[in-house]
């Protein structure tokens, strides 16, 4: 039995005249990941901030675990696992790895063996036990990413908000990072919702993809289907005149 | 050899505090006479320094206001020394002028930080703080004084009925300021180890972040106000004590303007440069003042300027880097 973990009504965001988010509905079960593609202005970050609790929708409901989290602010989202990753990385920058994700991890109020054992493993799984005492502004684009992704498991997230993860990484670390979101569903059933541009990522990722187009959900499908979608496309390119 | 490994291990700014202590705490054995009376005033200017560096340096929150808090345990202080009561008025005096700066901060910022006040406008509200105290010091006469201020009796302090210890002498009130200066410090040094201290300086450097990761950061900001408040009202009880006067001057926004130049140039990001910061600039200003007492702002001013643009962390900042060029 798949347990769904966020479940989105009818959602709806009105910025003055714009329809930003028309009537959108999603369901994202424990370990799905699930990729949004659209063009600039479709409303993907709209969407993430209504789930993220940074705006209120202005129609529509929101589950988590379903409960009904729209009257819930952006710090206990932040309690019941909903973890966002920025377009820009939000780190603590003049602070090390090690105390950027201490930061996440003190929440738990953890004992000091128990707190510094899970900021271990999650360097680990991000990747920066030997970045841990180098300051997060001296650190990589791709490292940055990375440390904030790991911020957000080091905060027991359970679903990750991520947006645009791979901005500014090289082709062999946006593999990484792809393999990354992969396994952290997979082996700790984390689920994770991406919105990226590069297709090299969305393929890679080989998750169910939901394209938005001025603030609707377009389609959605896998990899494939999405790819040979003409409208797809032509939302993206414009047209042909052939 | 283990013991110069647990000399290693202590902080440099561990060893600094340990070496301004100890210096402390010795100097009534080599002098006496003026610098014995009026040091304990400058260490409680250091303690007023430590609770603006806790809220700008740790938590990035600038207050114009430290000066009226300093003002409302001073005032509460004579006040209650004053009124008389049957117990000894020395702890009253002093845990309720520490208490009500502590709730008058609590209340102030619980207002200012749960409606998302930040940074420009948090300044402006603590400048109008200060003005505030002062105007009230000022107009209600028949119980501040008014613009004659009020006398404060030197404390005794009592254990039980029978131990009384007389803080009307420099040597006692000098150990009496030098514990609470030493206690207070340690204190806040714990808390800004601990969680909540870390849990600031995230506010401090990404407050967007902390608060996705869950952490409510108008309760750690209302807090470490309070803490704010409460540390420089105690400073505040015994300097009136110490002094013997208080008056509205006591709560300007120039006295609090004078505290965030101390916190400048000792280090805003170091509990004991700040504490040091409080008590230097403070002695440099009276010594100037006396020797030349038409410059003395002037040259202030200036050193202000040389120590921001020479070391990024004041001088606790300029220490530190000395110190890593010379022995590493």
């Amino acid at each position: 039995m798949m347990s769904s973990l966020l479940r989105i009504e009818n959602l709806s965001k009105k910025f003055k005249g714009l329809l930003a988010n028309d009537d959108i509905n999603m369901e994202i079960f424990s370990g799905d990941v699930r990729c949004i593609i659209g063009p600039n202005g479709a409303g993907k970050t709209t969407l993430i901030s209504m789930i993220s609790g940074h705006l209120k929708p202005t129609f529509g409901n929101i589950y988590f675990q379903n409960k009904l989290i729209n009257n819930l602010s952006l710090v206990n989202r932040s309690c019941l696992g909903i973890g966002r990753k920025f377009q820009t990385p939000a780190l603590f920058d003049n602070l090390n790895v090690e105390q950027n994700v201490e930061l996440s991890i003190l929440r738990h109020n953890l004992s000091k063996k128990n707190l510094l054992k899970k900021i271990h493993e999650t360097l680990e799984i991000v990747r920066l036990l030997d970045e841990r005492n180098i300051l997060a502004n001296a650190l990589s684009h791709g490292q940055r990413q990375w440390l904030e992704i790991g911020l957000l498991i080091g905060n027991n997230a359970k679903l990750l908000l991520l947006d645009e993860p791979t901005a500014g990484m090289t082709s062999e670390e946006t593999y990484a990072t792809t393999k990354l979101i992969n396994q952290l569903s997979s082996e700790k059933n984390l689920s994770a919702i991406v919105i990226e541009h590069d297709i090299n990522f969305v393929r890679e990722l080989g998750a169910k993809i939901t394209v938005l187009h001025l603030g609707k959900v377009f389609t959605e499908g896998t990899y494939a289907q999405i790819e040979q979608n003409e409208n797809v496309r032509e939302i993206y390119l414009g047209k042909s005149d052939a | 050899m283990a013991n110069s490994k647990i000399i290693k291990n202590i902080t440099g700014e561990n060893k600094a505090a340990l070496i301004i202590f100890i210096l402390m705490g010795l100097l009534p054995i080599f002098v006496s006479g003026y610098i014995i009376f009026i040091l304990p005033q400058y260490m409680l200017f250091g303690l007023l320094a430590v609770s603006l560096c806790i809220l700008w340096g740790y938590s990035g929150i600038i207050s114009f206001g430290q000066a009226a808090f300093f003002a409302i345990g001073a005032y509460t202080m004579g006040i209650v020394i004053r009124e008389g009561g049957a117990i000894n008025t020395a702890y009253i005096g002093i845990v309720c002028g520490a208490l009500l700066s502590g709730i008058v901060a609590l209340i102030v910022g619980y207002f200012l930080f749960s409606v998302k006040v930040r940074s420009t406008y948090f300044v402006l509200a603590t400048l109008a703080l200060s003005i505030i105290v002062e105007q009230l010091a000022k107009s209600q006469k028949d119980i501040t004084g008014g613009w004659n201020g009020l006398f404060v009796d030197r404390i005794t302090l009592t254990v039980g009925p029978f131990i009384e210890f007389s803080l009307f002498n420099d040597i006692p009130m000098y150990y009496f300021v030098f514990f609470i200066t030493l206690l207070s410090f340690i204190l806040i040094k714990w808390l800004m180890a601990s969680k909540f201290g870390k849990i600031l300086i995230g506010i401090r450097e990404n407050e967007d972040r902390i608060s996705a990761l869950g952490y409510d950061t108008s309760f750690y900001k209302t807090m470490i106000f309070a803490i704010s408040g409460l540390l420089a009202g105690l400073a505040g009880t015994i300097y009136g004590t110490h002094a013997g006067f208080v008056d509205p001057s006591l709560a300007r926004v120039l006295f609090s303007t004078e505290v965030i130049v101390w916190v400048a140039i000792g280090g805003r990001n170091s509990l004991i440069g700040s504490l040091a910061g409080g008590i230097l600039v403070a002695s440099l200003s009276n010594y100037l003042n006396s020797v030349t007492p038409e410059y003395w702002q002037l040259i202030i001013g200036v050193i202000f300027i040389v120590v921001i643009i020479l070391f990024r962390g004041g001088l606790a900042g300029g220490v530190e880097k000395t110190y890593e060029k010379f022995f590493r």
